[in-house]
This record gives structure tokens, sequence and C-alpha cells, in this order.
């Protein structure tokens, strides 16, 4: 290192630059303005600073521009395209096929083009790149990430000395139409569905919401998939302290990628080893707007179709978006259907079991006699038959679910009418048993969010159903309700609004009242006594 | 554990009180409509007082500080030992109960895991206990339903000085409702959580507790005369747990639990529940089971010990 009366040289590595350039602005803001500092490197990569309240920085373009190029070395799908106007030349680098090529021919080489047979080649940049959003690239990462985005970054040799580069959105957003999602289909109601991309997805909440209120924050998570993930909620409507849990949820993930909603889910959910969500997730745009105008907070992750919604209630998975479009009595009639087949489904195998293998004078007699007559040839006790019968369906299940389609339905026919038959003329199943089995596992159907935390629920009981009897039967079912009722989701009560229980949330839970009776915003979740309707004339 | 979980909203002090009397009712009263009535009468009285005397009170400690002074400490061991006592005979009534399905002798197979439930609703604080006696409404509302196809044996009028009694039994322990209503935030307190201060209902505590009293003697009634089907029994079970809990809590927050959240104090509450648990078998005959009483409260305060230590831990 040399020291001269003014200057200080040192002598660097090409990669220490970025470093040394953010301690030297660390040092700027420490004041000490008076000295003129010049960082010099063996291949002559310089930077000259001036202090005081203007920075200068002059750079040798080229050296900057291989800079550049080399973090894209061996990326074939890079291109850094060279256009010159008069002896002026610019380079637009972007990723094929991420950055439209129709979009930068449009937004960027035909303006260029223009304005150069129009006055020359002297022309403001930001006045003819027509881009949808055209900003200043004033670091070096900004540049880097803007071409990893799908973005165009326009360098040209006499750039502003604090300005690595201009971007200009042409981001290759083509992508499956918005279909209606298979998983949420609807009678009545829209049929569009939020697709694999972000922005797009943001679009179709923007078109339900068209308020200044409904909120958007862009993120980034996971340092090497740098997955876009934007926060969307109407700020007077959302619950502060859910959002602020959110925010550090999301700002204290350590992960190197984030490739799905699924994989975000499980990181920002309460607790390390939640059995039921806590965060919600819909394909449908019409059910995340109508959560987001009740004050919660949606989170679209780029590259999932699947938009998850925070904070999330139990009575959530009763409520589907096409109730509202439906007499009240009809929708509190299947509302309180669903309740009841997801209770049956999660608890009828195990009280069947705890009464018939310990308490069989609780039944009647014409009942406990018929089912000793079917269960003569049974090889296997009650509860081995009833785990075989839910084994078996569990695998049909998951094979159907991955199988190709065309296959699923043969594998569906096989396993339900060959084997389901085979199963009990072989003396393994018994019809009751069956009937208890195709039953619950119907009923669990009902309620698509809580179907595969049901089913492990579900095992639990006829585990200790067949183990405990009714005690067994009782012992977990209280511990899952002592579980749920500690539960909370981004510090809302889980099991609201039945506990605690909430006046105003039960309009909207079993019982619907007419929508125009729902005259506030739900204040569990929002926080706040929000009024939403006036009511009805 | 935030410090908000360690109080209960006025609905949730109406479900505490109705639980916690629909089961002493049921474990004490026998059919006796004067019984429950009685105990209706005491615990509406109960409720009266101590809504007078714990307003602005936080906790059972601040009460009996003020109260008593330097002598509040001792007051509140013999308090906490009252508190302990019905907490055990619930526990082997419970036990009892369970027992009389299953068929067998050996009663305290069951105290194990109903005391572990216990710990773990006492480590969850006041708002867990009171939110799981929430859910009970849905099942009793359930109960109250499917009892109509069943058949009860009726209630009986006879008046006898044993209905007395069996009101003071059913009330159990008076430290229950002063720890209930000490804890009982009301509208425009700073603890009340965001829940609550939203909701549009906001009754008395003293209100919410009197009109408990008449729903639990209104409920046992019904009860009495169509009740008795395995629904039922189920129910019952859940309405003891609230029982049960509402014991360990009201000895909990007697022995300043969570106030000083020191392993000393869960050491105490540990010990202390334990020694009650002894003295009641011993007082009762059932001390034969030695072994089986020392698995039914240890195990369970040693996880309740290690639960508290855990979320101290991770408040930190």
């Amino acid at each position: 290192m040399q020291r001269t009366a003014s200057c200080v040289y040192f002598n660097i590595q090409r990669e220490y630059y970025i470093t040394l350039k953010q301690k030297f602005q660390y040092l700027l803001q420490k004041n000490l303005k008076k000295n003129k500092i010049f960082f010099e490197d063996n291949n002559n990569y310089k930077l000259y600073y001036e202090l005081g309240d203007n920075i200068l920085e002059e750079r040798e373009f080229e050296r900057l521009f291989g800079n550049l190029t080399s973090e894209f070395a061996c990326m074939s799908d890079f291109c850094a395209r060279k256009l010159s106007f008069g002896g002026k030349d610019f380079f637009i680098l972007y990723i094929i096929g991420h950055g439209s090529k129709d979009l930068i021919n449009r937004f960027v080489i035909e303006p260029l083009s223009a304005a150069y047979l129009r006055g020359g080649s002297e022309f403001p940049l930001g006045d003819i790149v027509t881009g949808g959003w055209f900003s200043r690239a004033l670091d070096f990462e900004t540049a880097k990430n803007t071409v990893l985005e799908g973005n165009a970054l326009i360098v040209f040799p006499d750039m502003p000395p604090d300005i690595f580069g201009y971007i200009c959105a042409v981001k290759n957003d083509e992508g499956r139409a918005a279909t209606e999602p298979e998983t949420e289909n609807v009678v009545r109601g829209p049929h569009d569905g939020f697709t694999e991309s972000s922005a797009g997805n943001a679009i179709l909440l923007r078109r339900r919401i068209k308020s200044e209120k409904l909120k958007s924050e862009k993120l980034a998570i996971g340092s090497l998939t740098k997955t876009e993930v934007i926060l969307m909620y109407i700020s007077d409507l959302v619950n502060r302290k859910a959002l602020a849990a959110l925010k550090r949820r999301l700002a204290d993930i350590k992960s190197d990628a984030i490739v799905d909603s699924g994989s975000l889910e499980m990181y920002i959910q309460d607790g390390r080893h939640a059995l039921y969500p806590t965060v919600g997730n819909s394909e449908r745009p019409d059910k995340v707007a109508a959560k987001i105008l009740e004050g919660r907070i949606a989170l679209l992750v780029d590259g999932s179709p699947v938009v998850l919604t925070v904070p999330y209630l139990f009575c959530e998975g009763f409520q589907v978006s096409e109730d509202y479009a439906k007499s009240p009595f009809f929708a509190t009639f299947v509302r309180s259907l669903r309740f009841l087949a997801v209770m049956l489904g999660i608890f009828l195998p195990g009280l069947f079991l705890a009464l018939t293998e310990h308490h069989m004078e609780f039944l009647p007699q014409e009942m406990a006699d018929f089912m000793a007559k079917t269960r003569e040839d049974m090889t296997v006790s009650l509860t081995w038959e009833i785990i075989t019968a839910f084994l078996i369906f569990e695998i049909l299940r998951e094979v159907g679910l991955r199988m190709p389609k065309a296959v699923g339905s043969a594998v569906g026919i096989v396993g339900s009418l060959i084997l389901g038959e085979s199963a009990v003329k072989a003396g393994i199943i018994s019809p009751f048993v069956l009937i208890i089995v195709a039953f619950s596992a119907v009923c669990n159907f009902i309620c698509a969010p809580y179907m595969n935390p049901n089913s492990i629920l579900r095992f639990a009981l006829i585990l200790a159903g067949g183990s405990f009897g009714l005690f067994g039967f009782f012992a977990v079912s209280t511990a899952a309700f002592l579980l749920g009722a500690g539960k909370s989701s981004f510090g809302v009560p889980y099991f609201s609004p039945f506990a605690p229980l909430s006046a105003e949330g039960l309009c909207d839970f079993l019982y619907m009242s007419p929508i125009w009776k729902m005259k506030k915003v739900p204040p569990a979740v929002s926080g706040k006594n929000a009024v939403r309707t006036e009511g009805k004339a | 554990m935030k410090e908000r979980d360690f109080f209960v909203s006025a609905p949730q002090l109406f479900c505490f009180v109705l639980f916690y009397l629909l089961s002493g009712m049921m474990l004490f009263c026998g059919g006796s409509f004067f019984a429950a009535l009685f105990t209706a009468l005491f615990s509406a009285c109960l409720c009266v007082i101590a809504a007078g005397i714990c307003r602005s009170k936080s906790s059972s400690s601040e009460l009996y500080g003020v109260a008593f002074g330097v002598f509040s400490r001792p007051l509140r061991l013999v308090a906490a030992f009252f508190s302990a006592l019905p907490l055990a005979g619930t526990l082997s009534a419970f036990s009892e109960s369970i027992q009389a399905f299953h068929g067998g002798e050996d009663t305290l197979a069951f105290a194990p895991l109903l005391a572990l439930f216990c710990v773990f609703g006492v480590a969850g604080g006041f708002s867990r206990a009171a939110r799981f006696s929430e859910l009970c409404v849905f099942a009793l509302a359930g109960a109250v339903l499917l009892a109509l196809f069943g058949g009860g044996d009726g209630v009986n009028f006879f008046f006898g000085e044993s209905a007395l009694f069996s009101g003071f039994d059913a009330i159990g322990a008076p430290a229950v409702f002063f720890s209930l209503y000490a804890r009982c935030v009301t509208q425009g307190s700073e603890k009340m959580s965001d829940f609550a201060v939203n909701s549009a209902f906001h009754p008395s505590p003293l209100s919410a507790g009197a009109y408990a009293a008449g729903a639990s003697l209104i409920l046992y009634a019904y009860f009495c005369f169509v009740g008795n089907n395995i629904l039922f029994a189920l129910l019952s079970w859940f309405l003891l747990l609230t029982r049960l809990l509402l014991f360990a809590l009201a000895t909990a927050d007697l022995l300043a639990y969570p106030e000083k959240r020191e392993g000393a104090k869960c050491a105490l509450i540990a010990a202390a529940f334990c020694a009650f648990w002894i003295i009641f078998a011993s007082l009762f005959g059932e001390i034969s089971a030695k072994t089986q009483v020392f698995a039914a409260v240890i195990l369970p305060c040693a996880l309740f010990i290690c639960s508290v230590f855990v979320g101290e831990k991770a408040a930190a």
C-alpha cells in the first residue's frame, strides 16, 4: 500500500472490488470528507471518489462490462446484444426466454432506433425507452439481479458515473391461462384460477379489489432461488400484529431455495410440528380476494399457483366461496353437514371400535348380535381389521393421486371393487367394518384442507379406542382439543369464533346469516371493529 | 407464554363456572334437586362476594397480599392446600367414573393420564383451559340434543341435611371462584386480549357467574330427566376435566404462579400436588397402591416442571 499526501493506493483482487466499495461508502458516512482516495487493482480496475457532497465514479466501461458478463459465464441463454447508433454503442443484457424478445424489440430497440433517426445519437434514454417499468441500477448487485429476474439491462460507455445501467421491464410473463383450478371446483362462481406467475396473480386480485388501500410488498426469499414473494393486504383492515409477525418470520427464513408456496408455508406456520394447518391456501382469486377483504394477508409465491393466506382459522376449512351465493338456509344446512361429516370422519371409527371391543353393552342387542354373526369367520381382531382396511384405503388413495389419470381410474376400480370384495370373502374385513371405513373415508373428503391431518388423528383414535376403549378414545380426543385450544395462527386463536366465542364470527361458521347482515369484518382476524356493510335497506 | 394467557374474559368465566358447577353436581348431588339448588345458590353468593372482593385485583396472591399483609404467604399456602384436596378428590372420582365403564378394581390406573392433562392445562395458563371450556359448550349442545333420545332417572325432591353437605361438596373450593374473578378482565383493561376487546359482547363478571350458576341448575335437572347415554358419559368426562383444570389453576394461582415463574415455584407446585395426593389417598385408604400413586403424581409433576422450564427458556 502506498500513501501520498492526497491519495491512497490499494493493490486489490477483483473479487474484493464490491466489498471495498461498500467499505468505502461506509467511510464516507463517517464524514471522512477531506481525503481523496483511489482504489486501483492489478488490472487497472479503478475507482475514483471525490469526497464531499457529490460522489463521482470514473470507470473503464469495458472493464465494467467485462466484469458483468463474466458473472454470466457458461450461461448459454445469456445474451449481451450490441447496438450501434452513429458510433455510439449500447449493450442490452438479458436472458433469452426469461426476457421477452418481442418486448425488447418493442420497448427498447425500436424506440432507440426511432430516436436516432429523429435526432442522432444524443438523447435521454429514460424518455425514449417505452417499457412498462424503467429505472436505474445503482449498484452491481442490482444490475446483476435485474438480468436474473428476466429484465433487460441497458449499458453504454458514457453513462453517468453513479449508474451501473438502466433496467427495462421486459420479463416474459407468458404462462398458462388462468383456468379454473381442478382442486376447488364450484358450480356457481368465477371460473378463473391463479397461475404460476406471481405478478399475474397480483393482477387477478387487483381486478377484484380496485382500491389504493390494497397494498403489495415484494420480497425475494432464498439465497439461490431469490423467489419473488408478494404480500398483499388492505392497509385499513389488516391485522398489524399478524403482518409484523409474518414479516419477521419471512425475514428469519435462512434457506437457499424456496421453490413452492408449500415449502414457504412450512417455514412460516405456527409451531414446529403443527398437525393442522395455520396457513391457508387457495387457487381461487375470488376466495383470496374475499379473505383479503376480511383483513387477512395473501402471499403470492412466484412459480406457484397456490396463494397462501394468513391468519388461518379452523372454521375456514368449512367455508366455501359458493356458500355466499346461496340461500343462507341452504348454506347453513350444507355447512352443518360438512361439520358433521368431518366429525364422523374423525371420530366414528375410533368410537365404533371402542364400543365394539370394550363396551358392547352400550350397543343395541340386535346390532351386537348381527355384528357377532358377521365376524364369526374373521381371522383377525376387530382393531386390526379396521387398521388394515384404512391402510388399504390410504394406499389406494395415494396410488390414485400419483398415477396418471387414465391409469388412476383403473386402480380405483381394482381397489374399491375387486380388492374390497375379495377382502370380505377372504375373511380379512367384515362387511360391517367396510361400511364404517368407507363412510368415514368419504366423510373425510368433504373438507379438503383437513383431509390429511384428520387421517392421522383418526388413526390415533382407532389405536387408542381399540387398545383402551372409551378411556383411550376420550384421552386422545381431549389431548387434541387441549392442544387445539392453545393453538393460534399469527396471534389469532385457532378455534375462534367458537373458542374464544365470538357472536360476529359465529354468524359465518355453521350458521350462516345473510351476507347483508354480516355488518362487521371478523374482529378476530382483523383485530379491528371495521364496518363492512350498513345492512339491507 | 404471554401475560395475557393468564387472564380470562367474562364469557370464559361463564363457561368455567357453568362446567365447574355442573360437574360438581354430577359428582356429588346424586339426583337431588335440593342439593343442586343449594349448589347454585351458594355459588351465586360466592360469585357476588368474589366479584366484590376481587375488583381491581389481578391475581390471588395480590388479593391475599392486600388483605393479609405479611401473613398472606402462609395463608395462601393453607388455601392452596384446601383447593388441592378437592383436586385430588375429583381426580379419584374421575378415575372411578372411568373405571365404572371399564370394570376391574384398579381405579388409580387412569389417574396418571388425568393428572398429566391437568399439568398440561396449567402449563398453558388460564387461556388454554378457558378455550377448552368454550369447546365444551359445543359438546354440551350436542349432548343436550342427543339426550332427548336417552332415558334419565329424574330428580328427587327429598330435602335432607345431606343435600346441604352435597351442595358444599359440589362447590369444592371457594378459592376457585376467587382465583377466577381475580383473573377476569373487564372492558378497558390492558390485559384484555385483542379478540376480547373487539368482541361486541361484554357482560359483567358478576352477572356471568350468577347466570352460570342458574344455567348449571337447569342443565343438571334436564340431564337428570333425559340424560344417560354414551355421549353424555363422554361429556361428563369433559366437564370433570374442566373441574380438574380449575382446581389445578386455582392452586397454581395461590402459589403465585405465573407471576414468579422461577423453578422453585414450579417445584413447590409439584411437591404440593404430590403431597396432597398422598394425604388424600391415605385418608381414604387407597395408600396401598403407593407405587401407582407416585407414578400418578411424580411423572406428571416432572413433566410439568420441564414444560414450564422449556416455556421460560423459549420466552427468554
